[in-house]
């Protein structure tokens, strides 16, 4: 429960389910390069030392993110609120743990936001959520706000790679990997939502991994 | 369906992209993270798991920053943090 007890609604933005959408903003946030790692690095060496300036910097990169991927998953906008405390309490206890060689901050940030959203909504499963009310309707988002022009050309070389790896992606397996890292969804909900055999759905997750997999093989040579 | 036996690394190996997106049922869940945590001696298990968690880490970041948080959600953070007074994180260590 919030403890913010916060009326005003959340800007989100819903509109309807659109693959190419999610594909658009898929490659057009794709992580920093080398240069945002040395930043990450520091930062979290700064708030495993107590700087709150540091965590606040973070708060300020990240809490969107972390947000978008609680709503998502829980549907709900004060659990998204609590699920970005939490996540945020969590990096703030967890900071000297931070892996550089992984994904940067932004990954961790929202890594842990999402394995906590996806905690409480199979905490909550029993008590009501229905695959079925895992709608489509949270699909639409805003695009990232412009970055650094250096940035910007590190996403720009990342974006390449990325649309060819998704752009190969049968729609059926983007579509899974959506319903399983955006929504939370296990691949069992999966199979239901899509009233396809839980096989196929195992085989859509495995082929959509490896592809993007290969994508990352790519991105690191 | 996984029974409560401990998994072979083949099986954890086939398992792997569906466990590090937490999409696996509940006990096939708890069978992976018990063979990659317990098990000693693995055969391609941590190899696949950091290429499935390089995949989460791509997607993670791919989230986009479409929800701006309520300027009062920093507040409780500090507040829940006990920053107010000055702490560090050093307590929770």
């Amino acid at each position: 429960m919030s403890s913010l007890g916060l009326g005003a609604a959340l800007p989100l933005v819903i509109r309807a389910p659109n693959i190419e959408g999610c594909l658009t903003r898929f490659v057009a946030a794709v992580s920093a390069g080398s240069g945002d790692r040395a930043r990450d690095r520091e930062l979290l060496a700064r708030v495993a030392r107590g700087d709150v300036g540091a965590l606040r910097t973070l708060y300020d990169q990240h809490a969107s993110r972390a947000i978008t991927i609680a709503f998502r998953i829980l549907r709900n906008r004060e659990e998204a609120e609590d699920i970005v405390q939490e996540t945020f309490l969590e990096v703030w206890r967890r900071a000297a743990q931070f892996d550089p060689g992984r994904g940067g901050a932004v990954a961790w940030v929202v890594t842990i936001a999402r394995s906590r959203a996806i905690d409480r909504l199979r905490a909550r499963t029993i008590a009501g959520r229905t695959i079925a009310s895992a709608s489509e309707d949270a699909d639409g988002l805003l695009p990232l706000p412009p970055a650094s022009p250096a940035l910007e050309t590190e996403r720009r070389r990342d974006e390449r790679r990325v649309a060819a790896a998704l752009g190969a992606l049968p729609a059926a397996q983007r579509r899974t990997i959506e319903l399983a890292y955006f929504e939370g969804l296990s691949q069992s909900e999966i199979a239901v939502k899509t009233a396809s055999p839980l096989g196929t759905v195992k085989m859509r997750v495995k082929l959509a991994m490896a592809k993007l997999a290969e994508l990352l093989g790519d991105e690191n040579t | 369906m996984i029974r409560r036996h401990q998994l072979s690394c083949a099986q954890f190996v086939e398992l792997a992209d569906a466990f590090a997106l937490d999409a696996l049922d509940e006990l096939e869940q708890r069978a992976c993270a018990r063979h990659i945590t317990r098990v000693v001696g693995h055969h391609g298990c941590r190899e696949a798991l950091a290429t499935a968690h390089g995949v989460m880490d791509l997607l993670a970041a791919s989230v986009p920053a479409s929800a701006p948080p309520p300027p009062t959600l920093w507040t409780a953070i500090e507040a829940r943090l006990g920053l107010g007074s000055g702490s560090s994180n050093a307590e929770w260590l």
